[in-house]
């Protein structure tokens, strides 16, 4: 029958609400009563953190779009380190990228077109560290 | 949830649901849009991949690709017009357009997302998964559901590097109908039952057209390969009067020159639009498989942004009371929802965001005055006098326009004049001025008399606790006055060493600045008895007031609330370190009581 996907029991509705946002969103009536109704938790949960609970739940998928974008998932995450201890299977902080002199130098550069720190660190990283192509797409794409 | 539920299905003709059922269709309805936030979240990703953004590229006709690079270099011309680069922009994507929605083949049988009523919840779509492999097969066969054409097209265009958005309009049943089966329930069960009807009778005449649970099966299974044409005239319709001639998913491209968002939908209605006033791609009112009433545009740097303004013509007087932002709680929910969507370094505002916030200012000019009398109420930009709360009051009273009001003895209707919201003052008693600080400039006339209530009305308002809360004798008539009648409240100055006290021996520090000049509040528990010891002059200090008994009942009691004491600047370390000590001595004291 319909559903038979979310059906989880305990605490796993978290992969089961991953599952069906990310692959069968057509089935979302449907699964979410049942995943609602066998664990009261869910709703709490969205209704009173819901933008904690967003981020946890997406963030595969924000890591990938910055990693479609090129940038390293160290800079998507660099400003909320240790914010949720709920799952830890990931192992947080695996391996943190260094930024040289020279480097830091070329974004303090960057940073003064007027551009935010944390923006041209990710350009400047997806740009391969190339300084004057991470000027070009910083102008292009955030000074329109 | 599921016992009150299946206590609360059962057809009683009973018009309102209860409450537990309302309750759960606001919680439903927020957990579905949370989800569907998500999904939204991950497809976009999935539509910046780069691996299938190279795929898809590669099969763009060259004509195509030597279009945009003429574009490119047009841009950077700078004897040419703005409107000269928008037309090839356009071009640009009509092309591409026709490009993808001829190579692409929509099976028609694949579930797509669409609106549910409450008594459909469960209706089964069959089961079918897209997982990131799925999705990329599907969109390099360009071969599957309607919603997931539209999304491959947000690749296409991001593939050749456009500053392309993916459009998703949320589909929530709706949690402000609270009849018991609901309209749309009732239409649709109608024209099922009808269809039902008219497929018996078809299927008497020729057997096989009908869809069965077998046919289900082997088109669910159909998706992952190619599907050539298999669909006739008749499927369309099909689909179309199932889940709405309008799309979930659509795309928007930023236009750099003109500085607005293009929309296009390349496969259901196949159109491409600057929206100004009223846009193709919004349903009209009796479409019950769609409505424009959460739009959501995921860009490609991971933006998540509420724009159904652009999609909703009459946002203000209608859509905005379909949302569960329209009261504060919901909005505040909402916005963390969409904060929680937003990767970490688009969470600041950008250019784009701010000329889009300009626009939708616009929009919102543009759409103008309501048309019937109960769109006004909570209008963000217009008020009628009727509609105005107690404490509310308009000032300066200058109409913007008119409205006709119909009542049963005059058809034709009266006209009455209609306000800006931003000219509604809110007033408060001098008394509850005091409480914040204030008091009224000489010579101010009250703006509106409360009338001492006869029956006091049952009411959750917040706003009207307030006026009851701040501690007026209610028997009374009252005058109401607004904050620009009222000053600052500046103490009284020192007069003999003594500091001023009111009827009851405190003094009255609802505010910092209350306090007189050389004295200083210091708002610890055993401040009084500190200075009793001590022998100085000083007052309790009134800070506010306590509130017994029911709220919403009209027995209120209101006892002062005491923290601490004013006493002159020179005690304040002498004071603070002897009920220090006080304070010390009396937990020595527990802790000796305790052993």
């Amino acid at each position: 029958e319909v559903g038979e996907g979310g059906q989880q029991s305990g605490g796993d509705y978290i992969s089961s609400l991953r599952e069906l946002l990310q692959q069968q969103p057509e089935m979302a009536e449907a699964v979410l009563q049942q995943l609602a109704a066998s664990n009261p938790q869910l709703a709490q949960v969205i209704q009173t953190n819901p933008e904690a609970f967003m981020r946890y739940i997406t963030d595969g998928d924000q890591t990938a779009l910055g990693e479609a974008l090129g940038i390293p998932r160290e800079y998507l995450d660099a400003t909320e380190a240790g914010g949720e201890g709920e799952d830890d299977e990931e192992g947080e902080g695996a391996t943190r990228i260094e930024i040289t002199p020279e480097e830091n130098d070329a974004i303090n550069r960057l940073c003064e077109l007027g551009f935010d720190r944390n923006l041209v660190i990710q350009v400047y990283f997806a740009c391969d560290k190339n300084e004057e192509m991470a000027a070009n797409l910083l102008f292009s794409e955030h000074a329109d | 949830l599921q016992n009150t539920k299946q206590a609360n299905r059962p057809k009683k003709k009973k018009t309102v649901v209860t409450k537990e059922e309302r309750d759960f269709r606001r919680t439903f309805h927020m957990l579905y849009i949370f989800t569907m936030i998500a999904h939204g979240v991950c497809r976009n990703a999935w539509c910046s991949d780069r691996d299938l953004l190279e795929s898809l590229k590669g099969d763009i006709p060259t004509k195509i690709i030597k279009e945009y690079t003429d574009y490119l270099s047009h841009r950077q011309r700078t004897d040419v017009s703005t409107q000269s680069k928008t037309r090839k922009l356009l071009d640009l994507l009509k092309h591409l357009m026709i490009y993808w929605y001829k190579s692409w083949t929509v099976d028609n049988y694949a579930p797509v997302i669409y609106k549910k009523g409450w008594n459909e919840l469960n209706t089964p779509a069959h089961y079918q998964r897209i997982g990131k492999q799925e999705f990329r097969t599907a969109l390099e066969q360009r071969s599957g559901s309607r919603d997931i054409a539209a999304q491959g097209f947000v690749g296409l265009l991001r593939s050749i590097g456009l500053q392309a958005r993916m459009v998703f309009s949320l589909q929530p049943p709706d949690f402000t109908n609270l009849s018991q089966l609901s309209a749309l329930a009732e239409k649709h069960d109608a024209t099922e039952r009808k269809k039902i009807v008219q497929q018996t009778q078809s299927l008497q005449k020729k057997r096989g057209r009908v869809l069965t649970q077998h046919d289900r099966l082997l088109n669910s299974l159909r998706v992952h390969r190619p599907t050539y044409t298999n669909m006739r005239p008749s499927d369309y319709d099909d689909v179309e009067s199932k889940y709405g001639n309008f799309p979930v998913f659509w795309c928007e491209v930023w236009d750099k020159d003109a500085k607005h968002f293009i929309t296009i939908d390349p496969i259901v209605k196949k159109t491409i639009e600057v929206v100004r006033t009223k846009s193709q791609l919004e349903p009209p009112n009796s479409e019950i498989r769609n409505n424009a009433f959460y739009v959501i545009g995921y860009d490609r740097l991971g933006g998540v942004k509420d724009i159904t303004r652009r999609y909703a013509e009459a946002f203000n007087a209608k859509v905005r009371k379909k949302r569960i932002t329209r009261e504060p709680r919901g909005e505040a929910w909402y916005d963390a929802v969409l904060r929680g969507a937003t990767t970490v370094n688009r969470l600041k505002l950008n250019k784009i965001d701010k000329f889009e916030e300009l626009e939708f200012e616009e929009f919102s000019l543009r759409e103008g005055m309501p048309n019937s009398i109960q769109d006004f109420k909570n209008h963000p930009v217009y008020v009628i006098e009727d509609q105005l709360k107690a404490n509310e009051v308009l000032k300066p009273k200058i109409s913007c326009g008119t409205i006709r009001k119909k009542n049963k003895f005059n058809k034709q209707g009266v006209l009455i004049p209609v306000y800006k919201r931003k000219n509604v003052r809110i007033v408060r008693s001098a008394k509850a001025w005091y409480m914040r600080g204030r008091v009224l400039k000489m010579g101010e006339r009250a703006l509106k008399m409360r009338v001492k209530p006869k029956v006091k009305k049952k009411t959750v308002d917040e706003d009207d606790f307030q006026v009851s809360e701040d501690g007026d004798n209610e028997d009374e008539d009252v005058g109401l006055y607004a904050d620009f009648q009222t000053e600052l409240f500046i103490p009284p100055p020192i007069v003999n060493g003594e500091i001023p006290k009111n009827a009851f021996g405190n003094i009255d520090v609802y505010q910092p600045w209350m306090v007189p000049e050389g004295c200083v509040h210091i708002p610890k528990d055993h401040a009084e008895k500190a200075a009793r010891i001590m022998g100085i002059e000083y007052a309790p200090a009134a800070v506010g007031f306590n509130f017994e008994g029911d709220r919403r009942s009209r027995s209120v009691n209101a006892t002062v609330k005491i923290n601490g004491i004013v006493t002159f600047e020179e005690y304040k370390d002498a004071v603070e370190l002897v009920s220090q000590g006080l304070e010390e001595w009396e937990e020595e004291k527990d802790r000796r009581r305790a052993e």
